[in-house]
């Protein structure tokens, strides 16, 4: 059984998942627990669930500026950004601080 | 050729090294309380839920007691989009204004606190949602006010006012917008609103312009309710981008209004930001931990390319900046609140559209340093202004004038027959960046024309016209007694 | 046929970057030497009889203003004695090629060149300094090197008034690195379009309303010739930032560039800014005692670059950093006060 992380959008960008606020999602196997990262959910979460256009929600690797992310209600920066090694029952939290987002 | 003239600092500060140095940084606790792990980081500062919150309120509180032209006492409105910041600004005002329970006879900063909402929904859409927004700010125990923004083309007393209408374009004229007072009832307010907006042609002018008719609702209203103060929700980046996009059109005379903590440039009301250093990621932090809901509505430029429009534009240069050195919406909003310019000196003047104040030696400065006519063999304005006349058949007393029969005989407040009706030319009138705005009308009304689509033409609400007339009034006045006029000086 | 917006006699060729009008060449002759005309007029730039001497660095900049001031010069009668001056940083492959440019052009419009190099006024070329420190920081020695290198050839040339090519883009984008930056001291001054104190010669930029683009359609339209590659050691990535977004800008409103001028000139400071302090009622020049030159402290930028350079510790006056202030502690304890005391700069943003 792969990892369960669960989605919020606010803000706006929940416009770009099919105005979704929240969804629970369970990744496939080729996420390996304790090695998957949030490098590997973001271009995952753009093929399986982004309803809008890619650059609205990532720019290079990463998710553009001015879209916040929250992993388990402390701010990414704290917690390795990219580099944050996915655990089971994560909350990860998307809000977009941008007006033409 | 190099520009390089001086030596060049780039972003040294923001190197964490500095920054930590300064504070005592206890590894893995807090920054502030040095007992919780941290869970936000500020610009390289981080803090625990508890901590970050109480700075958040601290800096909102401090800004509110700082603003020195706030009387106490003071009637405030708070403008409430819906959206982050102002939602924050509701729920902070709400704890501000709550009665000290330590302290039952201290006195609260307001006496009273109402809630305005403008409903931009008749240009941006959106008209389901304005039952959530009321339903949030309902729930805060003010007063709640809905505006419709399509009232800023009615009277104060709801009656109807007309409107400013064109009266031709022509495309080589670049430099006029000819427009003349109508009394109309053929359009109703919102079919008005939307014209005026959607006849700019050009992003950057209806963002601008829309930014205007709002601001003039919500000082409306403030008026009307007999508020003295005008709480805004710009917060810190909200201000920066404003910052950068007012400058690059050209708005820097009156700069030091937009940016103030706290204002009294309109007459008889003090505008206040005290979010002015928070910054949105803040807001969205605090608004998440606090559990505050928020309605999001669409603006015009809302997932468009970043080109569409210069605040467009300017979000994703600042942002993306902001993201690379974190110091850089601080920066700019403290080096812009230093800034100053004579926008308060006697001989300013207030302009028509946005109500800012008008630079003195505009309209020279820009004929002189853009030379867009030639004298010698200049299409001579007479002929233009003959031109138009003839071609676009649209005689003061056509159809939609209050003295041609056909229409309602109860308008008769101002009619297009009397001399002060004539077409006028505005620009010279407004504001630079407001006459930013008319020349991008000016040049999609020409192109509409030329296709022969004539109500794609911009209309602007009957304040604008009465204001000018006023001001060539006093203009006139002034000329007429300036040889019996004392001059201090002497 | 499209005809001329201006004259409506004439087919016109080019869409006029600052206004977007259709024009021929001849209207955009007109309208491009008027606007510079208009400027040098309305702030008085000169007098008749002024030596002026036109910064001249070979590239589209100075080599259209070389060649507007002459026209105008002719044109409206100024009376003015004009001068090309070049500066030779010693960068092989940009500088001695753009040299070559200059000395035509000497030959072109009969001014008289003068070139002076940092190689003689300070010993050390630009490769040579490049060598030395690598590529970060180069461009604070060139700017500061320059500027004196101006001054001097000036002071040879016993000119009254440099004029420098430095175009609207520049000043539109130079508003915004203040803003950006947080110098606001600077951003009340960068608007100026002639900047002077008592002891410097006074320099202007005629160009300051004038489009960069239009400057290369003008170059181009009168065939001139100009030399047309960026410094190799240029690339500074932090104004690059506020470049891109100038471009940008340009191309949703064309006027922008105008209206950050616009902007920046409201918060012009109004008061003279004093360089120099004043004491009993009157203003004391400071001097390098070094080599002479206007300074408020003891030895003057240049001098103080110089002797890191010579010393083999170049970094030590471009920032505070402490630790080249250490290393220059031990080695030269007396020199020290001396020393560092100017190597704050002024575009830092107070954290």
């Amino acid at each position: 059984m792969g990892l369960t992380i669960h989605l919020q959008f606010s803000g706006g960008m929940e416009l770009l998942f099919n105005n979704e606020k929240e969804k629970t999602v369970t990744l496939p196997d080729t996420f390996t627990p304790a090695l998957a990262t949030l490098k590997d959910l973001l271009p995952w979460m753009r093929d399986n669930l982004l309803s809008e256009r890619a650059e609205l929600f990532m720019q290079g690797d990463t998710v553009r500026p001015g879209i916040l992310v929250l992993i388990n209600d402390a701010d990414w920066e704290l917690e390795g950004e990219l580099e944050y090694v996915l655990k089971d029952d994560d909350t990860i939290v998307f809000i977009s601080t941008l007006h033409g987002g | 050729m190099c520009s390089i003239e001086e030596e060049i600092q780039t972003g040294d500060a923001e190197t964490p090294s500095i920054r930590s140095r300064r504070r005592l940084v206890v590894e893995g606790l807090c920054h502030k309380c040095k007992q919780s792990p941290p869970v936000v980081d500020m610009k390289r500062v981080m803090y625990c839920k508890t901590c970050f919150k109480e700075s958040v309120v601290y800096r909102f509180r401090g800004n509110l007691m700082r603003a020195t032209k706030i009387a106490d006492g003071a009637k405030a409105l708070v403008a409430f989009s819906g959206g982050a910041s102002s939602r924050l600004l509701l729920h902070l005002l709400s704890e501000f204004h709550e009665p000290d329970p330590s302290n039952l006879r201290k006195k609260r900063k307001f006496s009273d606190v109402l809630i305005c909402h403008v409903d931009q929904s008749a240009v941006l859409g959106g008209e389901d949602k304005e039952a959530e927004v009321r339903r949030i700010g309902e729930k805060s125990g003010f007063p709640y006010l809905h505006i419709p923004l399509e009232s800023i083309f009615s009277n104060d007393d709801g009656s109807d006012g007309g409107a400013l209408v064109p009266v031709g374009f022509d495309l080589a004229d670049t430099v006029t917008l000819k427009m003349v007072h109508r009394v109309t009832s053929t359009l109703s307010p919102v079919a008005r609103l939307r014209r005026s907006i959607h006849g700019l042609g050009k992003m950057t002018a209806k963002e601008d312009l829309l930014h205007h008719f709002t601001m003039r609702a919500l000082l409306n209203t403030a008026r009307k309710e007999g508020c003295n103060v005008l709480i805004l929700g710009d917060n810190a980046t909200r201000m920066a981008i404003r910052i950068l996009a007012l400058t690059s059109k050209g708005g820097g005379f009156g700069l030091p209004i937009e940016v103030a903590g706290d204002t009294d440039w309109f007459e008889g009301l003090v505008v206040a930001r005290p979010l002015r250093d928070v910054l949105s990621k803040e807001v969205a932090v605090y608004n998440q931990y606090t559990d505050l809901d928020t309605v999001v509505m669409p603006a015009l430029t809302t997932a468009m390319p970043a080109k569409s429009s210069i605040d467009r534009m300017t979000e994703e240069f600042l942002v993306g900046l902001q993201r690379d050195f974190p110091m850089t919406v601080n920066t700019v909003v403290r080096t812009a609140a230093k800034v100053t310019s004579e926008h308060r000196a006697k001989t300013v003047m207030r302009c028509p559209m946005c109500g800012g104040p008008i630079q003195d030696g505009t309209n020279d400065w820009r004929s002189g340093h853009t030379v867009s006519q030639l004298l010698s063999h200049a299409p001579s304005s007479d002929t233009t202004s003959e031109a138009l006349s003839s071609t676009s058949n649209t005689h003061p007393c056509s159809t939609s004038c209050a003295c041609a029969p056909t229409v309602n005989p109860e308008s008769t407040s101002t009619s297009c027959c009397t001399p002060a009706d004539q077409p006028i030319n505005i620009i010279p009138y407004l504001c630079y960046p407001c006459q930013n705005i008319c020349r991008d009308a000016q040049e999609f009304g020409a192109t509409a024309a030329k296709k022969g689509i004539d109500d794609a033409t911009v209309i602007l609400p009957a304040y604008v016209g009465e204001e000018i007339t006023m001001r060539k009034g006093r203009e006139w006045m002034k000329k007429e007694i300036e040889e019996f006029l004392i001059d201090e000086e002497d | 046929m499209r005809l001329c917006t201006l004259c409506q006699k004439e087919r016109a060729v080019l869409k006029r970057p600052k206004t977007g009008q259709q024009i021929c060449r001849n209207c955009f002759y007109a309208v491009f030497e008027t606007e510079v005309h208009n400027t040098i007029q309305e702030n008085e730039l000169f007098k008749r009889g002024d030596k002026v001497a036109i910064a001249a660095s070979g590239g589209k900049d100075s080599t259209v203003l070389a060649h507007v001031m002459t026209t105008l010069n002719e044109r409206y009668g100024y009376g003015l004695d004009l001068f090309l001056l070049s500066v030779d940083e010693g960068i092989t492959g940009y500088r001695d090629d753009s040299l070559e440019t200059v000395k035509r052009n000497e030959q072109q419009y009969k001014i008289p060149l003068k070139i002076v190099s940092y190689e003689e006024l300070y010993g050390w070329s630009m490769d040579a300094i490049v060598k030395e420190i690598g590529m970060k920081n180069n461009c604070t020695f060139c700017g500061v090197f320059r500027r004196q290198a101006l001054d001097r050839g000036a002071a040879l040339l016993q000119v009254d008034h440099i004029v420098t090519g430095h175009n609207a883009d520049d000043i539109a984008e130079t508003v915004l690195m203040n803003i950006l930056r947080g110098d606001f001291s600077r951003l009340q001054r960068c608007t100026a379009i002639r900047t002077a104190t008592n002891e410097t010669i006074p320099r202007s930029k005629p160009f300051k309303y004038t489009y960069e683009k239009e400057i290369v359609m003008y170059a181009y339209f009168k065939k001139l010739d100009y030399f047309s590659t960026e410094c190799i050691y240029s690339p500074n990535a932090y104004r690059g930032y506020a470049r891109a977004f100038l471009k940008d800008l340009e191309s949703i409103r064309p006027s922008a560039i105008m209206d950050i001028i616009h902007s920046g000139e409201a918060w012009e400071s109004k008061i003279e800014v004093k360089v120099n302090t004043p004491v009993d009622g009157r203003v004391i020049v400071g001097s390098c005692e070094r080599c002479g030159y206007m300074s408020s402290n003891k030895l003057c930028k240049a001098c103080v670059l110089l002797e890191g350079l010579n010393k083999g510790l170049p970094k030590l006056a471009i920032g505070n950093s402490t630790k080249y202030k250490r290393e220059q502690d031990k080695r030269d304890a007396s020199a020290r006060a001396r020393v560092c005391d100017p190597a704050t700069p002024s575009g830092r943003s107070p954290s």
